[in-house]
């Protein structure tokens, strides 16, 4: 579904993302993992256009869209969560999973100006996508809450749901678990393994350990802007390589 | 529309329909049709800093930019009026695309400065380029709006009277057509550009051809104000540049509400009426307005319809809000 391969990205003298090839499996959750600085979210800022590569290519689905600005990478299939909280905090949580909806929908002025049939249509359509959405985050209850009102975990959830909204095949979230108490992130867990049953590609980068082994298919390890390690997360959790990146490494105190 | 709206609505409507019979003298109507020539502007600025969230600074000028390509149709060209408020329409729009696209490659504080600075610009053109705008002398003659066919069926708005009904229809269409266009993808657009730009592009928004449509449109509907001063007051000079303008604009749309429907209606046209209602006090005038405008932003922070939102029970502006009534 999607590959990379050499994407390097140079700022000066700083090699944060360095000569990585990886791949992406339709359907399957891939999590990436490493050290605080290893140029997890620098990845992500180059696969969704947020970043241009210094050199190499990013292939999604045999197209190279590296370089491409974030709204035309997004209309071709890609939605990607902040490490921050990012959410549309003066609208509502209906409005912003409204506001999702962009991507598929149409402007349709003329339509909308008379309040046509096909304006009709693309609305209900929106709403029954968000609906859907709502309870799908349990999120019901909040549906007319401003968005910058909301608990921490609930607005991390919502920006899962926006993300959902945009109905894209391939979703990169970065650190959604980030700051979430041990029962938020296991209804995350839950949530992410859901998303992945809807038939929705998942790449994630995650500090969690508890949640990246629990539910990740493989794993990809960076450090130092380098792939260090790729596999099974049993195959991770004993490579000396991460032992040792996360631990450092073992020396004799004589 | 819930019932409550709709008689909100046409109550309002009504009111704005019989203005003009309460008040019968020449002067006040004059001041009524400029009030709601003035909603043109704060409609404008609603648009791109209400609604798409970009502190476009000088996008007042755009009014003072209609009025002379208005008037400049209308005089060395002979357009008929219509031709002349479509054709500002067009050029404004155009203007807008040339200024808005080295402006809009820069964020925030920097885009609303830049924009300013063209405004100067513009001024300054208008006030030195003397062969075709008279410069400081300003543009006189401009004739009345009228529509019609040939000679024999012209419909001239002349009189204040008449002119006001033109101008409300107008700006009440306007209205209208931006709460529709609000309602649209590109209008959500707009608005989730203002509440968090990164996270629109994740979305699939390109924000800077999202902001330029926004800034195009507050041009467009600007520039029509200006038209439509320029064919009432028939006479233009670079004073509608004035800085003043600029921030008179600004009080409009925040104290009216800002990136709510209505509120920069009202807000428009409270802020042409106030000074002149304060007329008659000529020395404290200005330190009454001032007050005045203390009052709306101590009692209405919001904006005066972003109270009547909180009143309504509403907590989201109701721009947005619309769409579920």
């Amino acid at each position: 579904m999607l590959e990379t391969k050499g994407l390097t990205v140079a700022f000066g003298g700083l090699v944060a993302v360095n000569q990585v090839d990886l791949s992406v499996s339709p359907g399957e959750i891939l999590g990436m993992i490493g050290p605080n600085g290893a140029g997890k979210t620098t990845f992500f800022n180059l696969l969704t256009g947020f970043l241009s590569p210094t050199s190499g290519r990013v292939l999604f689905k045999g197209k190279d869209i590296a370089g491409l600005p974030p709204s035309r990478i997004a209309s071709l299939g890609i939605c990607r969560t902040f490490q921050i909280t990012s959410i549309f905090p003066g609208l509502t949580v209906w409005e912003n999973l409204l506001t999702g909806t962009y991507c598929w929908t149409q402007t349709r002025f003329l339509d909308t100006l008379l309040r046509s049939r096909g304006y009709a249509e693309q609305r209900r359509e929106m709403e029954r996508q968000a609906g859907e959405i709502l309870e799908f985050l349990r999120m019901e209850d909040q549906k007319g809450a401003r968005a910058r009102n909301l608990s921490y975990g609930d607005q991390r959830r919502l920006e899962i749901g926006i993300a959902l909204a945009s109905r894209r095949e391939f979703l990169l979230l970065d650190e959604p678990a980030a700051g979430m108490n041990p029962e938020e992130t296991q209804t995350l867990s839950q949530v992410i393994r859901q998303i992945r049953d809807k038939g929705i590609t998942i790449f994630l980068i995650e500090h969690h350990m508890q949640l990246v082994m629990g539910i990740c298919d493989r794993i990809v390890v960076l450090n130092y802007g380098r792939k260090i390690a790729e596999g099974s997360p049993l195959e991770i959790s004993r490579n000396p390589q991460v032992i040792e990146a996360y631990l450092g490494k073992e020396e004799d105190f004589a | 529309m819930s019932r409550r709206k709709i008689l909100f609505l046409s109550g309002l409507i009504l009111v704005l329909i019989l203005l003009p019979w309460v008040f019968q003298a020449a002067y006040t109507r004059h001041i009524l049709v400029m009030a709601v020539i003035y909603t043109f502007s704060a409609m404008g600025l609603n648009v791109i800093f209400g609604f798409a969230g970009q502190t476009a600074f000088g996008l007042p000028a755009f009014f003072a930019l209609g009025a002379y390509i208005s008037s400049l149709l209308a005089l060395k060209l002979g357009f008929p009026f219509s031709l002349c408020l479509l054709g500002t329409m067009v050029l404004s729009a155009g203007f807008g695309f040339i200024i808005g696209y080295p402006c809009l490659q820069l964020r925030g504080i920097y885009f609303g400065i830049t924009t300013m600075a063209f405004a100067q610009i513009l001024y300054y053109i208008v006030s030195n380029w003397v062969e075709l705008t008279r410069g400081p002398m300003g543009l006189g003659g401009i004739p009345p709006a009228s529509f019609g066919l040939g000679d024999h069926f012209q419909f001239v708005f002349n009189g204040e009277l008449r002119y006001y009904y033109l101008v409300l229809v107008a700006s009440l269409l306007t209205l209208f057509f931006l709460a529709r266009f609000m309602d649209t993808r590109l209008g959500r657009g707009f608005v989730a550009i203002r509440e968090n730009q990164d996270l629109s592009a994740s979305i699939g928004i390109h924000p800077f051809w999202v902001k330029m449509i926004a800034f195009m449109l507050a041009c467009m509907i600007t520039g029509m104000g200006g038209s439509f001063y320029a064919h009432f007051v028939k006479f233009v000079s670079p004073i509608e540049f004035q800085w003043y303008f600029i921030g008179l604009t600004f009080i409009m749309v925040i104290t009216g509400g800002i990136g709510t429907i209505w509120g920069p209606f009202i807000g428009g046209a409270i802020f042409t009426v106030l000074p002149e209602a304060f007329r008659a006090v000529e020395t404290y005038r200005n330190i009454l307005v001032g007050a005045v405008l203390i009052l709306i932003v101590i009692f209405f922070p919001e904006g005066i319809m972003g109270k009547v939102a909180q009143w309504r029970g509403k907590r989201t502006p109701p721009a947005l809000e619309r769409k579920n009534a």
